[in-house]
């Protein structure tokens, strides 16, 4: 019975010990932020690292001492020291090194901050919607003029990262664009001599696409306006390579035909992201729909506006090409400075997929002064700042397809209590949150050998 | 002197026996399964509680899920090769990114970006006769806040796997 006794006693032992190794293992595998550290993110050869309370200054510097480093310095919080490393060994291996140190509670790079990237542009301090400080936007056209501190597509995070999206051609499907503007020069497709004047003309039918009304320019100018260049203001991105297609004309306003040819063209000429700022109420039109399917095999992002007439674009009556349903089309709403629901944005918790500021946006604009500017309120607006962010997704990421893009756009993006139940993803873009969105991997498959 | 054959017989069948107080089940290190058969038959009789007791433990994990009335199948330990698709982000494959496996039962497995254009996408694993389910999810090293904090993917579709 003894014997019986001292037998289960020691295969519990066993058992206990098992159980800790497997736990053991457990923690070692276990990924940490340390070892997802970037170089370059932090000082190469220190560590910042806790000791135990139980230790004073002499102990923590005699136990680093002993393991060949130095303290550099000891910071003013309990416990925390400044280690400089052998310079032999690498971040993971001195991280590994104080992480597995019973004295130790705990160890990290000692990461390098810096000055989030704010433009020098002269009037960047109106563009709420890329820093909104509630400031009073002085030439508004919608009221309110002024809004929510933090109610922004918080892009200058994202500019840390990336400014340049003039890897991915943009083409701006619209009335033209003034592309001598002096914040748009700079960032024109180069169309060769094919195209000297970035672009064509469907509504002409010529190769100057010049605006000769306000709108694609506007449009073209928060996609992406020449950034940090001490001048007027700064797009999505700060370098682009905006392509000009001219659909509509001097009034605004342009037939299918046109458009299909503009979207064809933009598609054949190499454009991986379409912004169509325009809008038909009624009836299917198949023929555009056509040109969308066409732009999805060609793996091409379409950003459309959602429209202006306070319409609920699911039971209120279709508006195209918003509620076409290919899966590279993203429809955009308007939100206000408060991040409400423009009052003349439509919505449809089946047809719109984000929302993104609207009213009082001030950009490039069409005329012959090169230095022209002007604010106004839409849901073009709104879709441009779209088209920017994904033309910054596949510069930033050059494997995306379509599908990439247009996950990142709507499900990295931030909820907006204004959204619900009106648009299908109820998200806000947020620039950041969507450089940073990482898709579920796929096929994962398994061989048994 | 007892022969270390009906020790082997009767250690083996105790934990079919007894009831374990949860549902846990225990994963073995298919080393040591590897050790139990050989090592403890040659292991000196005056060592045999040391050795039963190790047999005892691994008899709890490996012989746990048996009933009283039929034995168990028996366990073997398979190579598994698990692959998939490579993501498109850049901060997957570059230093910092990743892969990340989960398999029911199992310590998580990380498969990190350590040079040239993309991450690996296939791992090797060794498991025992089970079924098991797995998952795998992205990381990079940028966080949505735009700090270094890493940012993970949701997971896979699950993969349901049997190993014989």
């Amino acid at each position: 019975m003894k014997a019986l006794l001292r037998l289960l006693a020691t295969a519990a032992l066993a058992g206990a010990v098992l159980s800790l190794l497997n736990q053991v293992a457990a923690v070692s595998f276990a990924p940490t932020a340390e070892t997802a550290a970037v170089p370059g993110s932090y000082v190469a050869d220190e560590v910042l690292v806790k000791f135990k309370p139980v230790f004073a200054a002499q102990s923590r510097t005699a136990i680093v001492a002993a393991r060949g480093h130095a303290v550099l310095a000891n910071l003013n919080r309990p416990g925390w020291v400044r280690v400089r490393f052998d310079a032999r060994q690498t971040m993971a291996q001195a991280l590994a090194a104080y992480s597995n140190d019973p004295d130790v509670e705990y160890a990290q790079p000692n990461y390098i901050y810096r000055a989030t990237a704010a433009p020098n542009d002269t009037q960047y301090g109106q563009l709420w919607a890329f820093r909104n400080i509630g400031q009073s936007i002085g030439t508004a056209t919608y009221i309110p003029a002024s809004g929510t501190p933090g109610a922004d597509i918080n892009v200058e995070k994202a500019w840390d990262h990336i400014t340049d999206c003039s890897s991915v051609v943009v083409a701006v499907v619209d009335t033209g664009v003034n592309y001598t503007q002096e914040d748009l020069a700079g960032n024109m497709w180069n169309g060769g001599p094919g195209f000297p004047n970035h672009g064509t003309d469907f509504v002409d039918n010529d190769n100057d696409p010049m605006d000769l009304n306000g709108h694609g320019t506007h449009v073209a100018g928060i996609i992406g306006a020449a950034g940090n260049n001490a001048t007027g203001i700064a797009g999505v991105c700060w370098k682009a390579s905006i392509m000009v297609v001219r659909v509509l004309n001097a009034a605004g306003s342009g037939t299918s035909a046109s458009i299909i040819q503009g979207v064809d063209f933009a598609v054949s000429q190499g454009a991986k992201v379409i912004n169509m700022s325009l809008i038909r109420g009624g009836a299917f039109d198949q023929a555009f729909s056509d040109a969308i399917t066409n732009a999805q095999a060609r793996d091409v992002v379409v950003v459309v506006p959602a429209g202006n007439e306070a319409n609920d674009n699911d039971a209120g009556g279709t508006r195209y090409p918003c509620n076409f349903t290919h899966p590279n089309l993203t429809c955009v709403a308007a939100f206000d400075q408060n991040y409400a629901l423009a009052s003349f944005s439509n919505w449809g918790a089946n047809s719109v997929d984000v929302g993104a500021p609207g009213t009082n946006i001030l950009s490039t604009w069409a005329g012959t002064n090169a230095s022209i500017y002007n604010t106004i309120t839409g849901t073009s607006m709104a879709s441009a700042e779209v088209a920017g962010l994904a033309a910054m997704l596949r510069a930033y990421n050059p494997q995306f397809t379509f599908a990439d893009a247009v996950n990142a756009i709507t499900k990295g993006g931030r909820a907006a209590a204004s959204l619900a139940g009106k648009t299908v993803s109820g998200n806000a873009i947020d620039v950041m949150s969507s450089l940073a969105f990482i898709n579920p991997p796929s096929s994962l498959t398994a061989a048994v050998r | 002197m007892i022969p270390f054959g009906s020790a082997h017989e009767a250690l083996c069948t105790l934990p079919n026996r007894l009831e374990y107080p949860t549902s846990a089940t225990f994963q073995l290190d298919p080393m040591l399964n590897k050790r139990n058969g050989c090592v403890l038959c040659m292991a000196m009789i005056d060592a045999r509680f040391i050795a039963a007791a190790i047999f005892l433990a691994a008899g709890l994990s490996a012989c746990g899920g048996g009933s009283a009335e039929s034995s168990p199948p028996p366990v073997t330990t398979h190579s598994v090769a698990l692959a998939w698709e490579p993501n498109r982000e850049s901060g997957v494959n570059r230093a910092g990114g990743g892969y990340q496996v989960s398999i029911s039962g199992q310590p998580t497995i990380i498969v990190p970006h350590t040079a040239g254009p993309a991450a690996p996408t296939t791992t090797m694993v060794s498991l025992n006769t089970g079924s098991y389910t797995v998952t795998v999810r992205a990381f990079a090293a940028l966080d949505p806040q735009g700090g270094k904090t890493g940012s993970l993917s949701a997971p896979s579709q699950p993969l349901t796997l049997n190993v014989p």
